[in-house]
């Protein structure tokens, strides 16, 4: 575990990072050193994910502090120290949160992706500093090429593209069929587009109006949610038990409520939005008396992204709301943090080094 | 006749027979299961002011319409539930999904604590001879299970935990043995040992509430143990909470537990381990009742005690309690 070393000495040259201290703040910190089975990457943008929201805002807790968040990044790899990955060096890359520890059941299925030892300990993920900095080191194993069609705008988007993918693979029953995504975030907003694009008929439950205009240029459905102050929300109009399938991207507890009152029996809940507030725990008696199912979705296979960012069958960018230098990272995701905001970059605007050899 | 009330608290009272409608089947009650279905009703968690029992052998004692004449004389065993017949639900043969269904005991019919019980004809299926009444109870339980096994699409000679090792949790064992899985009961009681050795079940017994989270991957590596599919049939959150830090990522929790009462169940963990939950509630009785006719499973060894009808209470009582692991109501000889 690399920790943050904050005295300045003028042998380490150092880099402008976003810490989460008490608060989130702009710090300089020792550019990382690489160590044997890993790769230093300077980064070129980040995205400020919903994950990184939750530690930011205390809604979920960070193992150690000070740290750097930050790991819907993209970046190129500037040295490694094993010869043997040499081949890494200049190459334009993503990384997965979860590298796998190899040992688990699901790492010897190859499915690294559910390997829950990198939940928490992945890069940026709260333990392990993560890519709101210049520079950002990481197991190799960890690492993932882009390809020179996807850009770095699109690559940021690897990894919710990962989770979405994930989850429409799992919607059970004939296509075309109707399907309720409750949540107009980020996460609603990029599974919608692919159940559209899958064939579906989509209808999305959401708090923000504004959505309407941009789901209906694709033919999408949009029906506003209101909550009132006692927390009771009022839906426009509603078919109670009537979706084979929903997604609940809201990560609200009156947004699972919703979401499962939507569900027919023998139909599925996929859970898609992290519930920081669920752990006093939710009511599943829907789950036996209309022999429904809740499927858990937070990680998908990396490379599926990829290959699909390649095929340019989305558009993702719409879903960036503003870049910013990561010199102003502080108001960047003060704007992240306010409700409705969708994608918000960091950018690494900080010049180029030279190359020392 | 005689028959359990819920009135606030349950009791034995003279109650005047339900009349006998067309399409309707009059049974006499021989023997109904004490399920913790029962219970949440009985104790008053799932409010129903009649009379409960969910599943219960009987023999047909009367019909109203000519048509239906063949079914007199006839031992049948009640379905969990019956549906109106011409929804969505209902014509593909679900009828226990169907909006406006009727659970006898549980909701819109009267049950089986009682001497007689009437019930359309599309209610009931009539039990084999080889089949005890005993035997015959248990098929709700059994059949839900088998309804799991289906749709959780469970592979060949996969590990199982079940959680809980009460009479749903010790069937749900037995079933998925006998059925060739690796199953391992993790439970409280460990008189279930015996039973549990003779099946060739892993047993784990745990003292006190464990707090399983504790074993989750964090610093120290992957979990110590992981099944890939966890059958939860204790429903107290302990138990939820045993089969969400157990559960493999990528796995399945099959819910068998009542959830009438609602117990609070946290799902954060279920999204960020990438696993499913389905939801068991009723399954095909016809394969239950002929995998018992078969002799491939006799459930009635984990019935402790069959308990004469006119002791109800007492029956309530001792099905509450960890010593018995699950107890019947005998109506008559």
């Amino acid at each position: 575990m690399r920790s943050i070393t904050l005295e300045k000495t003028n042998r380490t040259p150092m880099m402008q990072a976003l810490v989460l201290d008490d608060s989130i703040r702009l710090g300089q910190l020792p550019r990382p050193e690489p160590g044997s089975t890993e790769a230093l990457v300077r980064v070129h943008s980040c995205a400020i994910s919903r994950a990184d929201l939750d530690m930011i805002a205390g809604r979920v807790a960070v193992q150690v502090r000070p740290v750097v968040l930050g790991h819907q990044f993209v970046g190129t790899v500037e040295s490694v120290v094993d010869p043997a990955l040499e081949r890494w060096v200049g190459r334009r890359v993503v990384a997965r949160t979860r590298s796998g520890c190899g040992r688990c059941l699901a790492c010897r299925n190859r499915q690294t992706w559910l390997c829950e030892a990198g939940r928490t300990h992945g890069v940026g993920m709260g333990l392990v500093d993560g890519a709101f900095a210049e520079y950002v080191t990481l197991p190799a194993a960890a690492l993932v090429e882009v390809p020179d069609l996807i850009d770095d705008d699109e690559a940021t988007f690897v990894h919710p593209l990962a989770v979405a993918l994930q989850a429409v693979s799992q919607v059970e029953g004939p296509t075309p069929q109707r399907v309720l995504v409750v949540g107009d975030g980020n996460m609603g907003l990029l599974v919608t587009m692919l159940l559209h694009a899958a064939g579906h008929a989509v209808t999305v439950f959401g708090r923000h109006p504004s959505r309407r205009d941009l789901l209906w240029h694709s033919g999408i459905g949009f029906t506003g949610i209101n909550e009132s102050e006692d927390g009771r929300i009022e839906v426009e109009s509603f078919d109670r038990q009537s979706y084979g399938n929903v997604l609940e991207c809201s990560g609200r507890d009156s947004g699972f409520k919703l979401a499962a009152s939507a569900v027919r029996p023998r139909g599925q809940l996929l859970l898609l939005s992290h519930q920081p507030n669920a752990h006093a725990g939710v009511d599943l008696s829907f789950l036996v008396e209309h022999e429904a199912m809740l499927v858990g979705v937070s990680a998908g296979p990396m490379e599926a992204a990829i290959e699909y960012l390649q095929r340019k069958t989305l558009d993702v960018l719409p879903l960036i709301a503003s870049r910013h230098p990561l010199s102003e990272g502080v108001g960047a995701t003060q704007t992240a943090l306010r409700r409705g905001t969708l994608k918000v970059i960091l950018e690494n605007d900080s010049p180029m080094p030279p190359r020392s050899r | 006749m005689k028959a359990v009330v819920i009135d606030g608290e349950p009791q034995v009272v003279e109650v005047p027979m339900t009349e006998l409608e067309e399409g309707m089947l009059r049974v006499r009650v021989r023997m109904a299961a004490v399920t913790g279905l029962d219970l949440d009703v009985i104790q008053g968690r799932l409010r129903f002011p009649g009379v409960p029992g969910n599943a219960f052998v009987g023999e047909v004692e009367d019909v109203r319409d000519d048509r239906l004449r063949h079914w007199v004389g006839k031992r049948v065993l009640a379905r969990g539930s019956y549906g109106c017949g011409s929804c969505e639900s209902c014509q593909n043969g679900q009828e226990h999904l169907c909006p406006d269904r009727v659970s006898p005991g549980r909701y819109g019919a009267s049950g089986g604590h009682a001497e007689t019980a009437v019930l359309p004809a599309h209610a009931v299926i009539s039990v084999p001879a080889a089949v005890s009444d005993e035997q015959a109870v248990l098929a709700p339980i059994l059949a839900s299970v088998y309804q799991g096994v289906l749709r959780a699409k469970l592979p060949e000679w996969t590990n199982i935990l079940v959680i809980g090792d009460g009479g749903a949790g010790l069937l749900a064992s037995i079933a998925l043995a006998e059925a060739g899985y690796t199953v391992t009961v993790r439970g409280k009681h460990g008189d279930r040992f015996d039973l549990l050795r003779r099946h060739n079940i892993n047993f784990n017994l745990v003292h006190d509430d464990v707090e399983i989270d504790g074993l989750r991957p964090g610093r120290f590596g992957p979990a110590l143990m992981s099944y890939p599919y966890v059958v939860e049939a204790s429903g107290h959150s302990s138990g939820w909470n045993a089969a969400v830090g157990l559960v493999a990522p990528g796995g399945a929790i099959l819910l068998m537990s009542s959830c009438s009462d609602a117990i609070p169940r946290p799902v954060a963990r279920v999204q960020e381990k990438n696993f499913r939950v389905l939801g068991l509630r009723e399954g095909p009785l016809e394969a239950a009742l002929r995998i018992m006719e078969q002799e491939l499973l006799d459930p009635s060894e984990v019935v402790t005690a069959v308990v004469d009808f006119q002791n109800a209470l007492d029956a309530y009582r001792r099905a509450r309690t960890a010593d018995d692991w699950l107890v019947l109501l005998r109506m008559r000889d």
